[in-house]
């Protein structure tokens, strides 16, 4: 089933807070921003929100704590920011050119 | 041989990253070789790449001649680490290419080899074609699939272009390392392309 056009905010984590615990998890509140890389809090025309500085786009507090309000099920997911060692992949590479040298 | 993630979405609609890789100047390099030559020059490529490919996570659909398509399949959730995957997939092709494949041919007599790779992420047909009992096979059907190909052909050797719609769904560290580099026309409509700098 289609769900639409994809869209992607990173978020950065700015607070984990203990909130309790039960036999099957333990429990956390989180305080997440928009990533402050592309991500500015502004004012515009008389508007608190979030502005993005790459893509030019703004969005309000008041729509940001309502698309919040959606995320209610998706599951948080961490970004691999690289797969192993590139300098060691690149190694295992070589010995695998060269075991097939001569094929 | 076909490949199964795909053959399994057969008759679907699905939404994936499109991977083109392709040697650049091959034709003119390999009239010099000697026909084991030419085989190994190929071979070392197509072989090499297809590991890097299938170790991020990619699949294989087909190579038509020195290019190699490659997709990243994208669940409807939990789609983030399959873009991530992709662009860093393609950062470690054009190294293993500089580092490993390049270097390896050289010390075997051979001309030196560059690549040049365009991603792109859009909605495919994946289609059962061909005549039964001759010939049959799984392909994919897309805007993006004509897209990506446009893409690549804007592509110097060793860069790695990027179409808006992908650029779009990347880690915000990868979408800052990228710079805009032209506009084409897809359909009317302006589409951007980014390099990405690695």
């Amino acid at each position: 089933m289609k769900t639409g056009k994809r869209f992607r905010i990173d978020w950065t984590v700015e607070k984990i807070t203990p909130i309790g615990e039960d036999k099957d998890a333990k429990y956390y509140k989180i305080r997440m921003v928009p990533d402050k890389r592309t991500w500015e809090h502004r004012e515009v025309d008389g508007t608190k929100g979030w502005f993005n500085t790459l893509e030019n786009i703004f969005i309000s507090d008041d729509e940001m704590a309502q698309a919040a309000k959606t995320m209610k099920g998706i599951p948080i997911t961490v970004s691999r920011a690289e797969i192993g060692n590139p300098q060691e992949y690149i190694e295992k590479s070589r010995k695998r050119v060269r075991t097939k040298n001569g094929e | 041989m076909e490949n199964d993630v795909i053959t399994i979405s057969k008759g679907r609609q699905i939404d994936l990253l499109v991977l083109y890789c392709d040697l650049v100047g091959s034709t003119r390099t390999v009239m010099s070789l000697e026909p084991r030559q030419v085989k190994r020059f190929y071979k070392i490529f197509l072989d090499e790449m297809t590991h890097v490919i299938d170790d991020f996570g990619g699949h294989i659909l087909k190579f038509v001649g020195d290019c190699i398509i490659g997709l990243f399949i994208m669940p409807n959730v939990g789609w983030i680490p399959y873009v991530d995957s992709a662009i860093l997939c393609a950062e470690m092709m054009q190294n293993v290419m500089k580092h490993s494949i390049s270097p390896t041919v050289e010390s075997e007599g051979l001309p030196p080899m560059r690549c040049r790779i365009a991603l792109d992420y859009g909605e495919v047909q994946v289609v059962e074609v061909g005549v039964e009992d001759i010939y049959m096979s799984v392909d994919v059907f897309g805007n993006v699939m004509n897209v990506t190909s446009k893409i690549l052909s804007k592509a110097e050797p060793e860069e790695v272009l990027i179409g808006r719609n992908m650029w779009d769904l990347l880690y915000t560290t990868h979408r800052t390392r990228c710079k805009k580099t032209e506009t084409l026309e897809i359909d009317g409509n302006p589409y951007e392309i980014y390099m990405l700098t690695y």
